[in-house]
């Protein structure tokens, strides 16, 4: 059929249609948005490939792969440590549907890369009280001196899984969980700042 | 007149915000800065409310948190809050309070009778008294003591409130801000250490509030208030006040409850009720002080008889004079301070009572207030002292609770005649009063000391600070822990009333133990947790067991220090938010077509589509089912796991998991898997479709996902570490709907691109591949079906589902496509005879499922031998059937059990149980699935489905599983 024509939709398009002021309406203490363009891969090196797999990215990219919950950036694209020999591609940006396919051509056979950009909502939280939220769920010290733009951390707050990294000046949370608990992670992180005020913007 | 025990001057109350407040229904007014304890004296009420057990009229005892007896509830209707301590209750505007535990008013309370039934309520008469006949206990004996005793009731309905919990880091936790916590914070903080001070009330400052002191030669407030600037303006320091450390756990984890708005008539509308944290600490210093400790002796519960130290505290705190003539029973020189704030109030001291002197009270006179006390002195001389106040000092207990949390015992000082912390949690120090540095120049110093020390432990660099000079006290004195009296009840634990007849008792009866005593005579286990009773009791255990406190031992602490409530503990966990909700992505497509929705474990999923309003789940499954298998259904199965699998050895790990082989699967094929425990029992099922020749997509039923991931890790990390693969969930990444139908390919053939041939021949049953649709969007289409007709499971990235969802039904329209539900996607599957979550039961084998042809014999796997074991093959062992109902207005109900025609419904006559049921729209009846003993050889026969739960009995028919098109004619077409 000529005119069916698939228009992608965000993880929290039907909980984000428009931008709006949330709880204290005298202060902006927090602001909350959905990244609507992204790209999210996971990359996984393969047992005895592990050298290899840290040889092609820092060939192609100029970073060595992170360790121990720390992030790596190359440009635009951001590589966090998840687990052991595990991480997460994260970059800023329209979706490229050679995304993956590139990616493979310089993993090779040394490990696996799976696109999960539909797989996961990203939470952008920011502001003076973007902490104080944050730690109505998440257990991990976000302190300026103790989470920099160099850490990540896998972690649960309001019963759910999370991935939380910050921008490389520091200035933004960004919080990945699965796409399907995107309303839940929202109404969390909205009721949690609403003592602060909390722009809601799309 | 208003406020007659107001002074005229004085006190940290503000008088220029009056506030109007009630107890028992009459009105009152306070003061801003009061508490409602402090309102009430001031308005010279002294009768607050009933004791537990004899109702004995109980007024305040203390001024803070250790109060045992003005036990309130406080506000009305849904915020309703029983067992209000009235001494840390902040008063505001409005504040509406009654007394509890009583009928039918404070004064006039008939439930007081107990009190003269007291020698058949001592320690244990529980145990004693209703005995016989024992089946009386629960209709009569506990319901009438349950109502007979007791505090307040809680509310009925929901709490309009919301709290809510949160996380909070620190490198040094100060606890108290008295003069030693404040102290340590100002040292600690002054080295850039990140420290959380917090105090349980408003005001920091602790004894220094309440006892007029002076530091620096200064008055001790103004040096509360300059640190108090001090730590305000400081980056690093975050001070919670009305927040109550209450647990000290594992880890530097301490738990803490922050009341936000308590002082508030209502919430402010964005702030929670009360906030509970926990606190992760490097370090932390206990200053939480000391709790000073009152004399048993007769009647020693009258109201108006109180600690010194609360006196003092009403007096200078919040100018309210607890009474005009004054009794003082003091064991030390700290105590006469007393005797200076009363008589500089203008109060009358009627009577100083010193017990080194030999002097005591034997016994206080009066009812609702206490109206003189009966001393005797050392040479037997007795005297009656008229009075309406008794301010009791005998010396202080330091507030160690939370060093015991972790399993610290205290210890006995012999010097200072209290328990003093012992083997302390890690990282935790004691500062000040609460290690028995009861002056103030020990606090001091202490606090300083302390708070360096941690700073120094965690690297940080203190700076010297000039500890400030306090006036010498002393503290030295001689307890007197009872005084022994021939009339009246002497009370140890107020709030429990445990009397020291009690403790005698338990002791006269074997229980010598100290935690045997606690328990037989509740002495410590109120709400209060004994804080002003314990040490009475151990003293008095030991003098009538002739042995030393510590000989007697003493019991310890757990948490919580005070009560907490529960709300701070769910926080924003209720009703919707009790667990987070996953949504599908039709869901929005799904909720404007007035789907009823269910839950599935976190997910949301539609049960069906009303077409009409009222249409009920029965008619609208039917409806659904025909019209799938008349034309074409679409129905979200995003929700089943699935999990990418990758690497040179995945298709080697795959053979190990499942039954089958999937090494032989060609690229572009799907293949069915059952998945077993190790014990030989299925533990999921799915299919998997090789995309490439080392990458596999495996999917999992809903609810087994997230374990078939953890069970694929733990068989890689741990069975089989060497070999190469990777696993990664993608379920979320796919949005994917089944398609199914007679005109199921009719309809893909318009949404897939022109170059995409999804014909029988080029794409038959069990085939995948990676397609594009809608111009060049990319989809895997698999040629797999659950309902047994001709179906495709197609997937897109989710950012697209709920486009396809649309666009799915814009194709469909011309062929009458209807979305279907979890209800007819489970009747479809039962005509087709597929097994799902009432068969995959964690009981069940292959074999019991028929499925014994799908575990090879040229491979070993996970499962395979122990599913062989012999009692696992035996005949008899219950197999799987279908069941059709005799009688087509017959009803079948899950989990109904098979018996045969004439069978006693026994265990050993037990056949087997229906695993699942539903109406068949093909059939016109209602069918099922079953465990059957022997079932395959029973086949035709006639058997009943007896359900005692909803009191059926049917005839049922024993037939094949398969329902429909057994010969799968129709999902290969």
């Amino acid at each position: 059929m000529d005119n069916l024509v698939l228009h992608p939709k965000s993880a929290l398009n039907p909980f984000l249609t428009h931008a709006r002021h949330e709880g204290n309406p005298l202060e902006t203490g927090v602001i909350i948005r959905e990244n609507r363009n992204f790209l999210l891969a996971s990359l996984t090196a393969f047992n005895d490939q592990q050298k290899e797999l840290s040889a092609s990215i820092v060939s192609a990219f100029g970073v060595e792969l992170p360790i121990n919950c720390k992030v790596a950036r190359s440009k635009h694209i951001n590589f966090i440590s998840v687990a052991p020999h595990q991480w997460l591609i994260y970059c800023n940006g329209e979706y490229i549907s050679n995304f993956i396919p590139s990616f493979e051509t310089v993993v090779g056979p040394s490990g696996a890369i799976v696109d999960l950009s539909d797989a996961r909502a990203i939470i952008q939280v920011s502001g003076p009280k973007a902490i104080d939220t944050l730690a109505k769920g998440i257990s991990i010290d976000l302190h300026p001196n103790t989470f920099t733009h160099e850490h990540a951390a896998s972690t649960f707050a309001a019963q759910l899984g999370m991935t939380i990294w910050k921008s490389e000046d520091s200035s933004v949370f960004n919080i990945s969980v699965f796409r399907a608990f995107g309303s839940s992670a929202l109404q969390w992180l909205i009721t949690s700042a609403s003592e602060f005020g909390c722009d809601v913007q799309v | 007149m208003s406020q007659i025990n107001r002074l005229a001057e004085g006190g940290l109350i503000n008088r220029s915000k009056p506030l109007n407040f009630s107890f028992d229904g009459k009105t009152y007014e306070g003061f801003e800065g009061d508490t409602l304890a402090s309102a009430l004296i001031a308005n010279g009420v002294s009768l607050f409310g009933r004791s537990f057990k004899y109702h004995r009229p109980r007024g305040v005892m203390t001024a803070g948190s250790e109060e045992p007896n003005a036990l309130v509830e406080l506000r009305t209707g849904n915020r309703l809050e029983p067992n209000s301590r009235a001494t840390t209750v902040e008063l505001f505007d409005g504040l509406v309070a009654n007394s509890q535990n009583r009928w039918p008013s404070l004064n006039f309370d008939l439930m007081s009778i107990n009190s003269l039934l007291s020698p058949f309520f001592t320690a244990g008469f529980y145990y004693k008294t209703f005995m016989w006949p024992a089946s009386f206990w629960e209709k009569l004996y506990e319901p009438a003591i349950r109502r007979a005793a007791g505090l307040g009731k809680p509310p009925e309905g929901f709490d309009p409130d919301h709290y809510e919990k949160s996380f909070a880091h620190c490198d040094v936790l100060v606890i108290g801000a008295g003069p030693a916590g404040l102290s340590a914070a100002l040292a600690a903080g002054r080295s850039g250490a990140r420290i959380i001070l917090s105090d349980e009330g408003p005001l920091l400052g602790g004894r220094l509030l309440s006892d007029n002191l002076f530091i620096n030669d200064m008055p001790a407030l103004d040096w509360v208030q300059k640190v108090t600037a001090e730590l305000e303006n400081l980056p690093n320091i975050k001070i919670l006040r009305r927040t109550t450390v209450f647990g000290v756990y594992d880890h530097g984890v301490y738990g803490a409850v922050e009341r936000v708005s308590d002082h508030l008539a209502v919430p402010n509308e964005f702030s929670p009720r009360q906030r509970s944290y926990r606190i992760i600490a490097k370090r932390a210093i206990l200053g939480s002080g000391a709790v000073e400790r009152t004399m048993v002796f007769g009647d020693n519960d009258r109201p108006g008889i109180m600690l010194g130290s609360a006196v003092r505290t009403y007096i200078n705190q919040y100018a309210a004079l607890p009474g005009k003539r004054a009794v003082v029973l003091i064991s030390s020189n700290d105590g006469l301070r007393t005797v200076d704030a009363l008589k500089n109030n203008g109060a009358q001291i009627e009577a100083i009572i010193d017990t080194r002197n030999g002097e005591m009270i034997q016994r206080a006179l009066g009812g609702k207030r206490v109206q003189a006390v009966q001393t005797i002195d050392k040479n037997g001389n007795i005297r009656i002292v008229e009075c309406d106040l008794v301010a009791v000092s005998n010396g202080w207990n330091p507030s160690l609770h939370l060093t015991c949390h972790l399993g610290g015992r205290p210890v006995w000082d012999e010097a200072k005649n209290a328990f003093l912390p012992g083997k302390l949690p890690t990282g935790l120090t004691v500062a000040g009063a609460a290690q028995g540095k009861f002056t103030l120049q020990e606090a001091l110093e202490d606090g300083s000391r302390a708070g360096n020390e941690a700073a120094e432990q965690l690297g940080y660099q203190v700076k010297s600070i000039e500890i400030p000079s306090a006036e010498p006290e002393v503290f030295a004195h001689q307890p007197t822990w009872r005084i022994k009296s021939t009339k009246g009840k002497s009370f140890v634990d107020f709030q429990h009333d445990v009397t020291d007849l009690d403790i005698e008792l338990a002791n006269r009866e074997g229980f010598k133990s100290v935690e045997h005593m606690k328990r037989y005579t509740t002495l410590g286990m109120a709400t209060d947790q004994g804080k002003t009773a314990n040490v009475a009791g151990l003293a008095i255990l030991g003098e009538v067991s002739n042995r030393t406190i510590p000989e007697v031992g003493t019991t310890i602490f757990r948490p919580p220090y005070t009560p907490v409530s529960l709300g701070a503990l769910a926080g924003h966990h209720i009703h919707r938010d009790f667990r987070p909700t996953r949504l599908t992505p039709s869901h929005q497509w799904a909720s404007e077509r007035g789907a009823v929705f269910m839950e599935t474990g976190l997910w949301m999923r539609a049960q069906y589509f009303p077409e009409y309003s009222g249409e009920n789940w029965l008619d609208a499954m039917i409806r659904e089912v025909k019209g799938t298998r008349e034309s074409v259904g679409v129905c979200d199965v995003s929700t089943l796991g699935k999990i990418d699998i990758q690497g040179k050895d995945a298709a080697i790990f795959l053979d190990r998991i499942y039954t089958g082989t999937f090494s032989t699967l060609p690229v572009g094929r799907v293949r069915y898997g059952l998945m077993m425990r190790e014990d030989g029992f299925v533990f999921d099922d799915g299919t998997t479709a090789r995309l490439g020749e080392h990458h596999y997509l495996t999917t999992t039923t809903t609810a087994g996902a997230a374990k078939v991931m953890a069970h694929l890790e733990f068989c890689h990390q741990v069975l089989w570490p060497e070999l190469n693969i990777a696993f990664t969930s993608v379920t979320e990444q796919w949005a994917q709907y089944s398609v199914a139908g007679p005109n199921a390919r009719a309809v893909l053939e318009k949404i897939v691109d022109p170059d995409i041939d999804i014909s029988n021949e080029q794409f038959p049953y069990m085939a995948c591949k990676s397609i594009t649709i809608c111009g060049k969007i990319p989809a895997r289409l698999f040629r797999i079906s659950f309902s047994g007709e001709l179906a495709y499971e197609i997937g897109v990235p989710n950012r697209y589902g709920d486009a396809l969802i649309r666009a799915l039904m814009d194709a469909g329209k011309s062929y009458g496509i209807i979305p279907y539900g979890l209800e007819a996607l489970s009747t479809m599957r039962i005509e087709k005879g597929h097994v799902a979550g009432g068969e995959l039961n964690g009981q069940t084998t292959p074999r019991d499922l028929g499925l014994s042809k799908m575990v090879s014999q040229k491979k070993d796997c996970i499962g395979k031998h122990m599913s062989e074991r012999p009692a696992l093959l035996e005949p008899e062992r219950p197999i799987l059937v279908g069941i059709k109902v005799k009688n087509t207005r017959s009803k079948l109900t899950g989990g109904a059990h098979f018996l045969d025609i004439g069978s006693q419904a026994s265990l050993d006559k037990d056949l087997g149980h229906l695993t699942s049921v539903t109406y068949s729209p093909n059939l016109n009846c209602w069918i099922g699935l079953g465990l059957l003993k022997n079932g395959r050889n029973r086949l035709g026969e006639t058997i009943r489905a007896v359900d005692f739960m909803r009191k059926t009995d049917v005839l049922v028919e024993v037939c094949d599983p398969v329902f429909l098109d057994v010969d799968g004619e129709r999902l290969r077409g």
